[in-house]
């Protein structure tokens, strides 16, 4: 950078002078062409001569690059005094004032020049009288800059510090550039003849020429002893060679010197910690034993137009923020702009255990992993809204419900049920018990006989007929103990008139109490024969296991499906059974039964294997509707059922004097009862109702 | 398919007999009537296990430490009474058979005594519980058939057309019942084939 280009202020992009927008972010750069205008002058470089002690050295040319380092330093812009500046100005000012009485002690000859290199350089006695004058009243940066508009110590260069915007521009930097002061330092024309270290090289560029040849600070120890005699802290051997890191600003970086390199400048040891001593890194060489401040060499650079000026170190509390253009901003990844306070604690921490120990800027994993942190307490209520706490309610209502037994309403009897009832049996058993026991004969037998007991007598006299040999006649007793009374009353005629014919019968059943009953009827019904022998007459093969498979085992081979008799002796060799081979070899077959089912299953399984044989079926009334089908389909050759079969197959018969007659009053007086009961019942209910109708009506 | 071989028994079995029925084979005959003793057997042999049931479901009510039934104690003990005594007199004996008709056919005589009181207070209050055409329906049925039955009306033969009459009524009941054996012959008919088939396995097949 040459002296006649122009900085601009918010990139810090060299520029033309006959320039007035600058080519890089296109902003006016009227106000940077002013403040490089600006020059400081010398008087406030008077901290930094005092570091030297000898200003003579200085080059007095206006026209020097000392001078034009200035002016190139004008751009700095206005910030803050660091503390440690602060210090430094403090200290130069005791140092010159020392100084000076020292002089007037001694005398004029013994002037302190400007320390060798690798050494600190005693700034403070690095002064010309007019910066001693000026350092003895220290003046603020602000008020200096506001008087001349430019920069006049290196602390107002310092305080006009501040990282050079590429392109966010801020109404307040263009304030303060104008309050800037004078840019180019008188601390560096004072500085600028200290000859810089042999082996320092700028990269890529040349020292100047006036610099070539000087010779280092002489008297190195004098150095020492005069920084020693200052009371200040001795720093340890070694102290600031370790090079204070400095960041260049970012309008540095962009010059050909290269972007993010570090000039390193030594410091007193007491400026910085110990700790910050500790971790300066090693130079980068440039200015590596310098004899002079690396501001000093720089601004040198500055002048001879090789080096971009730099900014003196900062701390890093200290630092302000650069300021990045617009352009910039949009192409930035997120990251880079995320807090860098995470990144400044990272960097910051050294870790303490695990395998990263000692080192910085590592994530802290030993943090992470053992971070433990109490669970916050949940609530276990469940929180139920007062709407789903009434479905809740519904929905357990109607559980409820299901387990609770329907409510049974009682019903309105018109007379006490009881009370009835017993009238009702009172009434039919006094009735029966009356006309069974007088005797009366007030009702007349049937005159119109159905034909299925017609067939059904004609069928049985066919059987009484045989005689040579005499019928045998298989005799199935398949009705249960309560309806004995009935069946037995209307079979004990048929089954007598057989017995009375020499037939021969053979009982079985299917129900397990048939073959008692069965033998029952046979011997009630032979009460009074004469010449009868029940054992010659009747066989009882008992009780057949299985139902429905039983009558088909029984139709085809009887002599397996019946054995024995019922007393367990064995019955086919007798000569009842004699030439029975199937059912066949029977002369008929004669079904006592209550239930239809039976007569059904003996019609299915026998009734096929009769070979013609007559099937006659003896039934109690409440069967007959179920059997008469077959007897209309010819599979049943008659039935006679319950009393009022009797009836008529004793008035065929010509008995008169059967059991049937004696109940015949007693039965048609128990049916017209029923009748009675039943119309007397619809008859008050009738009424009832209409009661009721006429009283809602009347209410109505 | 579950079971092949219960399913092949059933179904080899059945046509067996079936076509032992239709078919004038000799040698089906002696096949057929061994595959029906066999039924037989079985059916004797659950007649058996239903009767150990019985007496489980007895004894249970009996010991049971809730809702203990005593009735239970009277049937058991009558149970083993008539065991023992069937076993020591026999079937045949007079005295055991007075054990079917001295005790069994009076109470259930009796009952059906009771059952016809019944029946006949339910009738008195039959349109107080049901009302509507199909009690009158019922009422009105019920009087005709008993009065067919008690034959009140077949006292004389000199009516004319006495005898239309009551062969038609008499007829209504044998039509509906022989509705209903056609229903009960189908019903059979089909489950039949169902097993033959083997579209239904009452075997658990």
């Amino acid at each position: 950078m040459t002296m006649n280009e122009v900085i601009c202020p918010y990139c810090g992009t060299p520029n033309r002078p006959e320039d007035d927008r600058c080519k890089s972010c296109h902003r006016p750069l009227d106000s940077s062409r002013d403040r490089k205008s600006r020059t400081p002058e010398r008087e406030d470089l008077d901290w930094l001569a005092g570091f030297r002690g000898d200003t003579s050295d200085l080059p007095q040319n206006p026209d020097s690059p000392a001078e034009s380092g200035d002016q190139e330093s004008g751009q700095l812009e206005e910030a803050e005094i660091p503390e440690w500046l602060e210090r430094i100005r403090r200290r130069s000012m005791e140092d010159r004032m020392r100084h000076e009485m020292q002089t007037r002690r001694l005398g004029p000859d013994t002037s302190s020049h400007l320390p060798a290199s690798g050494e600190e350089s005693d700034v403070s006695k690095d002064k010309s009288p007019e910066e001693e004058a000026s350092a003895q009243t220290p003046q603020e940066p602000e008020q200096t800059e506001q008087d001349t508009g430019e920069p006049e110590t290196f602390a107002d260069l310092t305080a006009l510090e501040e990282p050079y915007s590429l392109g966010l521009e801020e109404p307040q930097l263009a304030e303060k550039e104008s309050s800037e002061t004078e840019d180019a330092t008188d601390w560096l024309e004072q500085i600028l003849p200290e000859k810089p270290d042999a082996d320092f090289e700028f990269p890529g560029r040349e020292l100047p020429t006036e610099f070539a040849d000087e010779e280092p600070a002489a008297d190195e120890e004098s150095e020492k002893d005069t920084w020693k005699g200052t009371e200040l802290e001795t720093f340890p051997e070694g102290a600031g060679q370790g090079d204070f890191k400095t960041e260049l600003p970012d309008w540095f970086e962009e010059s050909e010197v290269g972007s993010g390199e570090e000039l390193f400048m030594e410091i007193p040891g007491d400026i910085l910690p110990e700790s910050e001593q500790a971790e300066e890194a090693e130079p980068s060489g440039e200015l590596a034993g310098s004899p002079i401040p690396a501001e000093m060499t720089e601004s040198e650079a500055e002048i001879s137009g090789e080096v971009e000026p730099s900014l003196p170190p900062k701390k890093e509390s200290e630092l302000e923020e650069a300021h990045i253009p617009g352009w910039l901003e949009a192409i930035r990844p997120i990251e880079s702009v995320a807090p860098e306070r995470f990144a400044a604690d990272a960097d910051n921490q050294t870790e303490t255990q695990g395998p990263l120990a000692g080192f910085q800027g590592v994530i802290p994993a030993g943090e992470l992993v053992s971070r433990t942190t109490k669970s916050p307490d949940q609530s276990l209520k469940l929180q139920v809204s007062e709407k789903q706490s009434v479905y809740a309610g519904l929905l357990e209502n109607l559980i409820a419900d299901e387990g609770r037994p329907a409510e049974h309403k009682p019903e309105k009897a018109a007379a006490p049920s009881a009370v009835l009832r017993f009238l009702v049996g009172l009434i039919l058993i006094g009735l029966l018990a009356f006309l069974l026991v007088n005797g009366t004969q007030f009702s007349q037998l049937p005159r119109l006989y159905p034909l299925e007991t017609v067939t059904f007598y004609d069928s049985f006299q066919q059987l009484r007929q045989l005689q040579q040999p005499p019928a045998r006649v298989l005799v199935a007793a398949d009705y249960e103990p309560a309806l004995t009374g009935e069946i037995q009353t209307i079979a004990s005629l048929p089954i007598r008139q057989l017995l009375e014919t020499g037939s021969l019968l053979v009982l079985v059943s299917t129900v397990p109490g048939g073959p008692a009953l069965g033998q029952q009827l046979v011997e009630n019904a032979a009460n009074g024969l004469e010449n009868f022998q029940l054992e010659d007459q009747v066989i009882n093969l008992g009780y057949l296991v299985g139902g429905s498979a039983s009558l088909a085992s029984l139709a085809v081979q009887p002599s397996t499906a019946a054995p024995a008799r019922l007393d367990g002796t064995y019955a086919w060799d007798s000569p009842i059974l004699a030439g029975i081979q199937s059912v066949a070899d029977f002369d008929g077959l004669v079904l006592l039964t209550d239930n239809p089912e039976t007569a059904r299953a003996w019609v299915e399984q026998v009734q096929l294997h009769l070979g013609g044989r007559p099937l006659l079926v003896i039934s109690s009334a409440q069967a007959a509707p179920m059997i008469l089908p077959y007897y209309q389909s010819n599979q049943i050759q008659g039935v006679m059922a319950g009393l009022s079969g009797s009836a008529v197959y004793e008035q065929l018969a010509g008995n008169g004097s059967s059991p049937t007659r004696a109940y015949w009053d007693a039965y048609q007086a128990g049916i017209l009862v029923v009748i009675a009961a039943i119309l007397i019942g619809g008859l008050i209910s009738a009424v009832q109702a209409a009661l009721q109708r006429r009283t809602s009506r009347k209410r109505n | 398919m579950r079971a092949p071989v219960s399913t092949a028994i059933a179904i080899a079995a059945g046509l067996v007999v079936l076509l032992g029925y239709f078919l004038p084979v000799p040698e089906l005959t002696p096949v057929r009537s061994a595959m029906i003793d066999w039924a037989v057997i079985v059916a004797g042999s659950a007649g058996l296990i239903a009767i150990i049931h019985l007496i489980k479901v007895h004894w249970k009510k009996l010991t049971s430490s809730q809702n203990q039934d005593y009735y239970s104690l009277i049937t058991l003990i009558a149970f083993f009474l008539t065991l023992a005594a069937g076993l020591l007199l026999g079937p045949g004996d007079n005295r055991f058979q007075k054990v079917v008709t001295s005790i069994q056919v009076p109470i259930e005589a009796s009952l059906m005594g009771v059952l016809a009181i019944s029946l006949t207070f339910s009738s008195i209050r039959l349109f107080q519980r049901r009302k509507g055409w199909m009690a009158l329906t019922f009422a009105i049925s019920a009087v005709v058939f008993l009065i067919l039955t008690s034959g009140i009306l077949s006292v004389s033969d000199q009516v004319p057309f006495l005898k239309e009459i009551l062969s038609a009524l008499n007829a209504l009941p044998i039509a509906g019942a022989r509705g209903i054996l056609l229903g009960i012959a189908l019903g059979s008919l089909t489950t039949g084939l169902r097993i033959l088939l083997a579209a239904d396995r009452p075997y658990s097949g």
